[in-house]
């Protein structure tokens, strides 16, 4: 198997007010490709840094982060913003849909700063992610005319739009109800069967724990697989 | 991408960008009417000094001559030789429209029974009939252009000895009447009694002056001069002394071949600083004694300098106010928006927008809003403006005899400026408001805390 994320000793801490959190204590772990992995924990057991960690949009004290071969603590902010756009794809609790934009257009967003697509080679990508998540229909709708569990999925076509190698989704289901929360792990795990992306995300529901193929715990930021 | 997603953002939270962009489209109209009244005022006192006061875009003095002219005429005035040498340069310079010599003198001008004391202007006739027909005193000062009453001077034979009274001087002397308002042959009337009850009456039955001074040569001289026209010299100040006459006419008061200064008026007046070097050579080659100065010399044409310095001064503060509101409206619209997409902001980071394209973002958010209202504007502009103009509001600027018509005049340049202003404004509002909140950690702004 390809390791696609490799963590040695990774520390970080928060300054909350007077108290020092140490929201991750020497964490290593390794994510191999395709898997598709949940990190389960408590609320503030540290899920949400690790992803974050990962994804490049926080950094750690001390420790190494290699993402598909590259060392991510060694790059700079543009770096990391290119690394981000073209490797790794983002799945927020909260959706984060631009409101004015319709669902192509939310999902055409991370292309169109990818500047070696074609515009005809984009707009098959988003063809191609919309049609994955069953919205072909919803293409031309507003975020508001639809419902938390196609908003979800306008962003998980987003995420995958970018023919990224790795998905990360922090709590993509929190907000969403039993049933709904059911159906976006189903289709988190047949696109990652389909397109052989990994994903590694986020939950505190033990519910879904068994449709997992592999489960991270993490508990006051000691991981432990 | 870019800027259809600037312009579909515009839609978000309708009320405060209209609220905005009504402040920028008020800011910019509010400047171009400003930029329209300054543009009046200043073309009016340009037109005035240029050629309501005859004194042209380059004038020509003896050496030292407009400082002492005034106390050794005759030794500062420009004698024949002189003014052949500025003849003979003057023909050699290109560009010259219009040429011309002009005597100043005073004394006092009477009616037969009251004398006052008099400022007068010694012209060629034909050069005051070509600058009251200049296209620019036509379009620029229409009150100063014509005569009030009576007809220019160029109408009559240099044997009348023709004058023209300013409208205070001839009001103050009782000479309601000129020239051509009595039949040809009519003779002077004798005022016998000036306390007599009909002495106002026998003091308006001609158009007969008498102009008294001490002669350069040292003697008391007298002439008699027909008023042959009434005119505004467009200044409070100088409205109730001025008087015009042909130059020869002033030269026989004084007993002198002599003129105060030479004017010069250019086809081109944006050459005017190389006209000026190149005639100054010239005139220094003639081997004579000269002054050259510019029209917008302060001692030349004090009243433009004296007013424009106030008017910029006052223009410059109100614009500072109108800048100052606008581009804290814009900075508090900016802020306000961008604090409350910051997890917008955080999402866009993720996905890998850097922090120079969203600053690049929001910068053409707040252009397409900016450039919305700066239309608006200028349409509440043209109306305004327009509504203004067609009303033919008359307004008394200080020191402007008889007031001018309030006609707001912004050109392509006060618009370019206007624009320019509010358009650098916005982009450094938004350029500040941005600066700090988009270097915030993604994990802050995706958290929505950063505020």
């Amino acid at each position: 198997m390809t390791a696609i994320v490799k963590l040695t000793k990774l520390v970080k801490t928060y300054r909350l007010g007077e108290t020092t959190v140490q929201a991750l204590r020497d964490v290593s772990l390794t994510l191999n490709k395709g898997e598709f992995t949940a990190v389960i924990g408590a609320s503030g057991s540290g899920k949400s840094t690790l992803l974050n960690m990962i994804g490049c949009i926080d950094d750690p004290d001390s420790g190494q982060i290699v993402v598909d071969g590259t060392d991510v603590t060694a790059l700079g902010d543009d770096d990391k913003s290119r690394l981000r756009n073209r490797k790794i794809g983002f799945i927020f609790q909260s959706f984060n849909l631009i409101p004015v934009l319709t669902v192509y257009e939310n999902v055409e967003l991370p292309l169109v700063i990818n500047d070696s697509l074609t515009p005809a080679e984009r707009k098959e990508r988003v063809h191609a992610a919309i049609a994955d998540v069953g919205l072909k229909d919803r293409m031309t709708n507003l975020p508001d005319q639809l419902s938390g569990g196609q908003r979800q999925r306008v962003a998980i076509a987003r995420a995958l739009a970018g023919n990224p190698e790795l998905v990360l989704a922090d709590e993509p289901t929190a907000n969403l109800d039993s049933k709904t929360s059911t159906m976006i792990i189903d289709l988190m795990l047949e696109l990652n069967s389909k397109r052989k992306v990994t994903f590694l995300f986020s939950t505190h529901d033990e519910r879904l724990m068994d449709r997992v193929t592999r489960m991270v715990h993490i508990t006051d930021g000691v991981v432990s697989s | 991408m870019s800027w259809s997603l600037a312009l579909k953002n515009l839609r978000r939270n309708r009320r405060r960008n209209v609220a905005t962009g009504c402040a920028i489209a008020l800011g910019f109209a509010a400047l171009l009417a400003l930029g329209g009244y300054i543009m009046r005022v200043e073309n009016y006192l340009r037109v005035y000094t240029i050629y309501g006061t005859r004194v042209g875009h380059l004038v020509i003095y003896k050496k030292n001559g407009y400082e002492k002219y005034s106390i050794k005429p005759r030794e500062y005035s420009l004698g024949k030789d002189d003014q052949a040498k500025i003849d003979q340069a003057l023909a050699a310079t290109e560009g010259i429209e219009l040429k011309g010599a002009t005597l100043l003198g005073s004394g006092l001008v009477g009616n037969g029974c009251r004398t006052l004391p008099f400022i007068a202007t010694g012209i060629d006739p034909q050069m005051d009939k070509a600058v009251r027909e200049h296209p620019e005193m036509r379009y620029w000062a229409t009150n100063i252009r014509d005569v009030s009453k009576g007809k220019g001077l160029w109408n009559y034979p240099e044997e009348l000895g023709a004058v023209a009274l300013s409208e205070g001087l001839a009001r103050l002397l009782g000479k309601a009447k000129v020239h051509d308002d009595f039949p040809p042959d009519a003779k002077a009337v004798v005022v016998a009694d000036c306390l007599a009850a009909d002495a106002k009456d026998k003091i308006a039955a001609d158009a007969n002056v008498q102009l008294v001074s001490g002669s350069w040569t040292g003697m008391m001289a007298a002439v008699d001069g027909e008023v042959v026209a009434n005119y505004s010299t467009g200044v409070t100040e100088t409205n109730h002394a001025a008087l015009m006459s042909s130059l020869k006419f002033l030269q026989k008061l004084y007993d002198t071949e002599n003129v105060t200064y030479y004017s010069v008026w250019l086809s081109d007046p944006r050459k005017l600083s190389r006209t000026m070097l190149e005639l100054g050579a010239r005139l220094k080659a003639s081997g004579g004694d000269f002054d050259l100065y510019r029209w917008d010399d302060e001692r030349i044409g004090p009243f433009y300098a004296g007013t424009m310095q106030f008017l910029r001064t006052m223009v410059g503060f109100i614009t500072i106010v109108l800048a100052t509101v606008i581009i804290f409206s814009i900075f508090n619209s900016a802020t306000m928006t961008i604090i409350e997409r910051s997890q917008e902001i955080g999402m866009l980071r993720s996905v890998g927008f850097t922090q120079g394209y969203i600053q690049r973002l929001f910068l053409r958010e707040m252009m397409a809003l900016t450039g919305i209202s700066v239309l608006a504007g200028a349409v509440i502009a043209v109306l305004g403006i327009g509504g203004i103009n067609t009303a033919e509001i008359h307004f008394q600027p200080p020191g402007i005899a008889g007031g001018m018509a309030l006609n707001l005049t912004p050109n392509a340049a006060v618009v370019a400026a206007a624009a320019t202003l509010i358009f650098v404004l916005a982009v450094s509002a938004v350029f500040v408001a941005l600066r700090t909140i988009v270097k915030q950690k993604i994990t802050v702004l995706l958290m929505g805390s950063h505020r």
